[in-house]
């Protein structure tokens, strides 16, 4: 038996094994959508009921953590979080959004959505309701309602009753 | 339900309630802090844009929604406000649109109705909730608002009023705080006075049918609440649900067919747990 030949078989595979592996890396690197909507809340889970972490516009790169079904995780900033794979295109989309600038704008990520659902009316709506003499305070409370509302209760919920996307009856 | 906002559409841009929306932010332009003096045409009008960027929409939303518990109260009883919640985000997780913004709310009236804002504001009266049996026809209810708002109803009223002679003049007139103020009273006239289109009516029919089911529920629940409806109608005026464009039996009628092509899926009705989250008594004034 020729052992030379054996461990030079065996470097080259070492060497092929390398080689695809860095491939692999770097096409998983290179995984990026775009978003297309106009605007999209990335979540802390997958689905309206999670918080926001951060709220980015049209246009905004985004790099691919995993895929989740219909949910894609991405990286934004130091965390990770989810977004609707209806809302964004696996090749770039025009539209000036960058999400370095969305989350030095503000992370709002214990708020409902945008900053200005965050803190309750957005100055236009409140601006709107005092030229009205409309009191903001119950829909500022209905805001603040959901903006605190538990997504474990939800997951309980759902669960009870069998309901929701990955319910057993849901077509 | 007439009251679907104009601007559940212009919120559902936000809300991004599925992709390639006939509607775009840019096509409004930017009221605030936007490019704003573009001009338009329209109704043969020269005039400064609408300019709706996504915050506007969602402003417009919350003003909304600042008429409506304005106008009927917010039925402040925490065990039912959890309760829609928790249905609301059940079947708005099943819609085109399962990461948008949806606050939900109980308005204190007796009116039988529900409505929806832009980018996912969305109410049902005490009055209807009391009509209801189980848990799936809530679920029905709040998926044909959801419907109106991934199908950016409302923002194609504020396109047609947006055609307006008068209202494209007024406009051009105007401050962008000022044209804030009239294109939310446009929507919440259009809404309150005018109401839905019927085929925009027939699609959140359908829509509200694919998601309710969709998230698990039985679509027949909905059906049999439409058919309690037909036998109401006119009790109250207003309101999508309550829609008499079109008439109530017809919607009925398409609903069947539709539950029929979708092969009778069985979901769950829940009426029990309904029954438990539904006390009224509780209700704070």
């Amino acid at each position: 038996m020729n052992h030379g030949f054996m461990n030079q078989r065996r470097k080259a595979s070492w060497l092929v094994l390398l080689a695809t592996g860095a491939l692999l890396a770097a096409g998983a690197a290179a995984d990026e959508v775009w978003i297309k909507s106009e605007v999209v809340q990335i979540r802390t889970g997958k689905g309206a009921v999670y918080p926001v972490i951060v709220t980015v516009e049209k246009g905004t790169e985004l790099t691919v953590v995993d895929r989740e079904g219909h949910w894609i995780k991405v990286q934004a900033g130091s965390q990770q979080g989810y977004v609707y794979d209806g809302s964004v295109s696996p090749d770039k989309v025009s539209g000036g959004g960058n999400l370095l600038a969305s989350l030095g704008a503000g992370s709002d990520a214990s708020s409902l959505s945008s900053g200005a659902a965050a803190k309750g009316l957005a100055p236009e709506a409140d601006q709107y309701a005092a030229s009205k003499n409309i009191d903001p305070g119950p829909m500022n409370r209905l805001i603040d309602f959901r903006k605190h509302f538990d997504p474990k209760l939800w997951e309980a919920f759902t669960a009870e009753g069998k309901v929701g996307p990955d319910a057993p009856n849901a077509q | 339900m007439r009251r679907t906002w104009i601007f559940s559409a212009l919120m559902l841009l936000a809300a991004g309630c599925g992709a390639g929306s006939p509607f775009s932010a840019d096509s409004l332009g930017n009221l605030f802090g936007g490019s704003t003096g573009a001009l338009i045409k329209a109704g043969g009008h020269e005039a400064n844009a609408l300019a709706l960027s996504e915050k506007d929409e969602d402003a417009m939303g919350q003003a909304t929604g600042a008429v409506l518990t304005n106008r009927y109260g917010v039925y402040q009883n925490q065990r039912v406000e959890t309760y829609v919640t928790l249905v609301g985000l059940t079947v708005a997780s099943a819609s085109p649109n399962p990461g948008g913004n949806y606050v939900f709310g109980v308005l204190n009236t007796e009116d039988v109705n529900a409505f929806s804002g832009p980018n996912g504001y969305i109410f049902v009266t005490r009055g209807a909730l009391e009509k209801m049996q189980d848990e799936a026809e809530l679920a029905g209810v709040l998926a044909h608002e959801i419907g109106h708002v991934c199908h950016h109803d409302g923002l194609a009223q504020v396109k047609t009023a947006e055609q307006s002679a008068a209202l494209s003049d007024a406009l051009a007139a105007s401050s962008t705080a000022a044209q804030f103020s009239q294109l939310t009273d446009v929507g919440i006239q259009a809404i309150t006075e005018k109401g839905y289109s019927q085929p925009q009516e027939f699609a959140a029919d359908e829509e509200g049918v694919k998601i309710m089911t969709a998230a698990g529920y039985d679509p027949h629940s909905y059906l049999a609440f439409l058919e309690r409806l037909s036998k109401l109608q006119g009790m109250a005026g207003g309101g999508s649900i309550m829609s008499t464009h079109p008439a109530m039996d017809e919607r009925v009628v398409r609903v069947q067919q539709e539950i029929v092509e979708l092969d009778n899926p069985v979901g769950a009705k829940l009426a029990d747990r309904f029954a438990r989250s539904m006390v009224f008594a509780q209700a704070t004034p």
